[in-house]
């Protein structure tokens, strides 16, 4: 079998973070080519490199025999390398062929008019290619899931395309979609389209793919077939991650069981449960996309849910709004600061006391001096670094806009504290004050539910794990018997047969 | 250090509201002094009553959609809600044409006629999610139609025996208006409001980040129905004063005020992207338009050559106010 794409020595270096170190991948003329990692491992950045939407520092790539060089994605889609996203990029008011067409027309009148008739007929061609029957004149709005992605291949085929690359095609698709999914790839297979297939569900490889390759920390582990691969050995080569950072000592005494959520279920959470105790760190483990962001935005009232029962001290409690959640003193700091954490336009002051206004108030009135005296304490104490305690929180770094986050629920005086990817996108030094910060709470008696899709962080910071997988708890661990390998199990669902395995091994 | 945060805190200042104040004085003298040269009439105690009276209707009217762009909101329904509530006013001591009406309770259901508009607002945009654009433009169209229906078709004219009228035609020493306390007052309410209360800093909270206002445990519907009817009810006193003026209750009073009481936000500092306001601004930006529509009167420019001038103006500050401050924040940023 003769090589298609051929990417050597690949280098990104972004400012603070290797995103690439000398990756080396190598696609093959009509093969499905899976390409698995960790979140963060680099899979997203080397197809972006190869799209052009990086330009990779260093690192060769070849293409069907000649260098590959193009500086943005529809050009690369022009020469033959298409990618569909995860998120759908469709008007929802145009029809199917629009859609497909757009920006590709076939033009009448000298390119005045669009040809609609031609247009039709192409669409119904290149249905007939991949063997897949659409009304063209649907409107994209009223279609399902999986149609709109066939939309969006389509699209990505009207080009001739050599190189088709899927990233994360099943995670929002039913079986049965799945099934269409798979009978499509391997029809295009077999008409020699070569196909890059990103995705988590390795349990699903064994219908459709080739061939393997692992990234790990920006790094190629390896390439193999996938026949001579087990599902052990694919997750053996994704974790392992080094442990580079250090994680501060805990000393927090774990009291009883302050937060219990009971049979969670919403349009993405299926009867999911959890409790959390005083001085405890709960760390929450699972793939994006797992509905852990879900779970804990229902807990705090945030999201709307079908049914489910929280407890406070044994107690039931009742959260409708996050208004209700925070008198409860329950805390949530959102996973992205800037949508919906902070008031950018406001300063670290007016971010810090906004939460909890009401205990610096007598009669609606509120008093400014004592409302300073607190501001300055927490700001002092986290380390907030900031000209003023005026300055607009969006001037601030990613550290220390998390710190003035924390610092709004330190005042309120919380005694559960959810804290979503507390670390995402802020610098080393800052991390490891939020980790102290973090076991300085757990110490006080306050329980916290970290969500973190960093691996190394979650086994470093907490007592005790729950990974979620599709919207379910699919394991629950102790500190002392988790690892990475187990985590990755469980958080691709395939926990129950890697137990299976090891029991068999060991009969043998 | 401290010549450094001295620095940032100049450069601050020039992108902050207090800079475009500044720079709106220096403009109002400006006016003042050429009005002076171009027309003999400027200057004079008659003309200086009207100005400062009809600054106090704009200020106040100002104040209300202050009120409304701090919460992240809009009001087209201002212009209207001054106009409906001067009429219901107004009709309340016409009665049966007999003018026996209470006063006091007239003044009560104007401003109530605000507070209910501003609670209708405030629960379609709040609870049912409308923006604030199409919904107050709902509401101007629905009491553009009561304004006529309400009173048979015509305006309301009081006669000359009511008392009402005093309430906005006393002159202090025989001069000063007394709109002009009212506007200071009431001024001072609001800036004690906004500033110092809890609901008040609410406003701004939610109108920096509604999202975040809410997962910090805020009540947005709430605190948002509470915004609208304080911008209505300021707006029910604007119309109130305007219908005591004038002693009748008209159906082109106060109507386009949204726009001129924006304009006297905007101009004076106040944020269209929700947050910030101050209220100092509007009485500088209330200033500012009523001269400059007092000085083009004076010199016989035609009513709609006014607008054209307004409007043109109007998109001239803003975009001067917009980079002004883009290169501020750029530079605070660095």
């Amino acid at each position: 079998m003769s090589v298609l794409l051929k990417m050597e020595k690949i280098n990104k270096l972004f400012p603070g973070v290797r995103a690439l170190t000398d990756v080396d991948f190598e696609v093959n003329k009509g093969e499905v080519h899976a390409l698995i990692g960790e979140n963060g491992a680099g899979k997203s950045t080397l197809m972006k490199c190869l799209t052009g939407v990086y330009k990779a520092d260093s690192g060769s790539i070849t293409f069907d025999g000649e260098p590959w060089n193009v500086s943005n994605p529809k050009e690369a889609t022009d020469k033959g390398i298409s990618i569909v996203h995860q998120e759908f990029n469709l008007m929802p008011a145009l029809t199917v062929r629009e859609n497909i067409f757009i920006g590709r027309e076939p033009r009448k009148l000298n390119g005045l008019l669009i040809d609609d008739k031609k247009m039709r007929e192409q669409c119904l061609e290149l249905m007939e290619r991949v063997e897949f029957n659409l009304d063209p004149d649907a409107e994209v709005e009223y279609l399902s899931t999986a149609h709109c992605q066939m939309v969006e291949i389509l699209r990505a085929l009207l080009t001739d395309v050599k190189l088709l690359v899927l990233d994360e095609p099943t995670s929002s698709l039913t079986a049965d979609e799945t099934e269409l999914l798979f009978k499509t790839i391997r029809t295009l297979r077999d008409r020699g389209v070569s196909i890059i297939y990103i995705s988590h569900r390795l349990d699903e490889f064994e219908h459709i793919v080739d061939r393997v390759t692992v990234l790990r920390d920006g790094h190629t582990v390896g390439t193999e077939d996938y026949k001579k691969l087990g599902l052990n050995d694919m997750i053996k080569m994704m974790v392992g991650r080094e442990i580079t950072e250090q994680y501060p000592e805990r000393h927090a005494k774990v009291g009883d069981v302050v937060l219990e959520a009971k049979n969670f279920v919403s349009p993405k959470l299926h009867d999911v449960s959890l409790n959390v105790r005083a001085g405890e760190v709960l760390g929450m483990s699972g793939l994006v996309g797992a509905g852990r962001t879900e779970f804990a935005r229902a807990i705090f009232g945030a999201d709307p849910i079908n049914s489910g029962e929280l407890y406070l001290r044994g107690e039931k409690v009742h959260v409708k709004a996050p208004a209700d959640a925070v008198k409860l003193g329950i805390a949530y700091l959102s996973e992205d600061r800037k949508r919906d954490g902070l008031m950018l336009n406001q300063g670290v002051d007016f971010n810090t006391y906004i939460a909890n206004l009401q205990a610096y108030s007598k009669f609606g009135v509120v008093n400014d001096k004592a409302i300073n005296e607190t501001v300055a304490s927490f700001v002092d104490k986290l380390s907030v670094k900031t000209p003023n305690y005026q300055q607009w929180t969006q001037f601030l770094s990613g550290g220390n806009q998390q710190k003035v986050l924390v610092a709004r629920w330190l005042c309120k005086k919380s005694d559960v504290i959810i804290f979503d990817e507390p670390t995402r996108g802020i610098d080393v030094g800052s991390k490891y004050e939020i980790y102290k910060l973090i076991n300085e709470l757990a110490e006080q008696g306050v329980a916290i539910i970290m969500i973190s899709s960093e691996m190394p962080e979650v086994l470093g910071m907490s007592d005790r794990i729950m990974v979620m997988y599709e919207g379910r708890v699919t394991g629950e661990i102790g500190i002392s018997e988790a690892n990475q390998e187990v985590l990755m199990h469980m958080a691709s669902n395939t926990y129950e047969r890697y137990k299976q395995e090891l029991i068999e091994q060991e009969e043998k | 250090m401290a010549a450094e945060k001295a620095k940032k805190k100049k450069i601050e200042n020039r992108g902050s509201a207090k800079g475009q104040q500044i720079t709106m004085i220096c403009v109002i003298i400006a006016i003042c002094i050429l009005w002076s040269i171009l027309s003999p009439f400027f200057l004079t105690v008659d003309n200086f009553v009207t100005v400062i009276h009809t600054m106090c209707v704009t200020t106040i009217a100002g104040y209300a959609m202050t009120v409304c762009l701090i919460n992240g909101g809009v009001d087209l329904s201002l212009g209207y809600t001054i106009c409906f509530s001067g009429i219901t006013t107004a009709m309340v001591i016409y009665g049966d044409g007999s003018n026996n009406g209470s006063v006091p309770l007239a003044i009560f259901v104007g401003l109530m006629t605000g507070v209910i508009v501003g609670a209708i607002n405030g629960v379609v945009v709040a609870k049912f999610g409308l923006p604030p654009y199409l919904s107050t433009l709902a509401m101007q169209m629905i009491l553009k139609g009561l304004a006529y229906l309400l009173p048979g078709l015509g305006p309301v004219y009081l006669s000359q025996k009511t008392n009402f009228r005093f309430i906005a035609q006393t002159r202090i020493g025989g001069v000063l208006p007394i709109t002009f306390i009212y506007v200071v007052v009431i001024g001072l309410i609001m800036w004690f409001f906004l500033r110092k209360t809890v609901l008040g800093r609410r406003f701004f909270a939610i109108g920096s980040n509604g999202e975040a206002a809410r997962l910090s445990g805020i009540n947005l519907a709430n605190t948002r129905i509470c915004a609208y009817i304080i911008t209505s009810l300021l707006a029910s006193v604007a119309g109130v004063l305007q219908a005591a003026r004038i002693n009748a209750g008209t159906q082109t009073t106060g109507v386009g005020m949204e726009g001129d009481a924006t304009v006297a936000a905007v101009i004076g500092g106040t944020s269209m992207a929700g947050g910030h306001g101050t209220l100092l601004g509007c009485v500088i930006g209330g200033l500012f338009m009523t001269l400059l529509k007092n000085g083009m009167n004076l010199l016989n420019i035609n009513a709609n050559w006014q607008f054209v001038l307004i409007g043109i103006f109007l998109v001239i500050s803003v975009v001067i106010d917009k980079i002004r401050r883009d290169a501020a924040m750029n530079k605070l940023a660095e």
